[in-house]
């Protein structure tokens, strides 16, 4: 019921995080993580760079309760969350949300909720940049359906 | 006078940082309304768009004294 929730400023290594929850996860039987990415284009063309603007104590804020909320919520031994602030390029890691447990299906759906709760409730200001000019995003319609079906 | 921060789509079409000349003690309702008189076009009047002092989400009844700073934060988009 362990809980790692961090807002980075410098590139995200999704591959060092996992290796931190393996170590930190010592014994779990399942580890599921996911990794979001920043796409080449959106609905407003071709994406130059995509901007994540924070506040300085809600962001953190808001990590710190989605981690802790599917660290109580599900089975797990160690959810572990790391979000990217900042101008990032496309191709560029944007997110690393990651659950361990004893069994996978915890694990799964820890994650799963994890990326749920954070696409509707991480505050984050979010802008994509492009040669067709900037589009402020928004949640879409399928990220609060996705996140609803947790209140079933 | 109150300073407001603002955050998301708001800085862009208000600026990051405005002084609001308003009698105070006011509530955030009433800075609200004067944000909004005074940016008509900006977004501002969106139910979505909540206040923040000093780390804290307010509603619109919260007393904010003269000098005090609020930070304004446009709807999040989320992570």
């Amino acid at each position: 019921m362990e809980f790692s929730a961090r807002l980075e400023h410098d590139r995200l290594d999704p591959e060092r995080e996992l290796r931190e929850l393996v170590n930190a996860a010592a014994g779990a039987g399942a580890i599921v993580s996911f990794v979001g990415i920043v796409r080449p284009s959106g609905e407003g063309g071709a994406v130059g760079a995509l901007v994540l603007e924070v506040h300085p104590i809600l962001t953190q804020r808001s990590l710190d309760a989605i981690a802790t909320q599917a660290s109580r919520r599900f089975q797990v031994e160690r959810v572990h969350v790391v979000h990217r602030g900042g101008t990032l390029a496309p191709g560029e890691p944007i997110v690393f949300a990651a659950a361990a447990a004893a069994h996978r299906r915890a694990a799964f759906e820890a994650a799963d909720y994890l990326m749920d709760r954070l696409k509707t409730e991480a505050v984050f200001w979010k802008r994509e940049d492009g040669p067709g000019g900037s589009r402020w995003i928004e949640p879409t319609d399928a990220d609060y359906a996705a996140f609803g079906r947790w209140d079933r | 006078m109150v300073t407001v921060t603002f955050y998301g789509r708001l800085a862009e079409s208000i600026g990051r940082k405005t002084e609001v000349d308003i009698a105070t003690p006011c509530t955030v309702a009433e800075l609200r309304a004067e944000l909004e008189r005074a940016f008509p076009a900006s977004g501002v009047a969106d139910r979505r768009v909540r206040a923040c002092v000093e780390g804290e989400i307010v509603d619109d009844s919260h007393q904010v004294p003269a000098g005090a700073a609020v930070e304004v934060l446009a709807p999040v988009s989320g992570g």
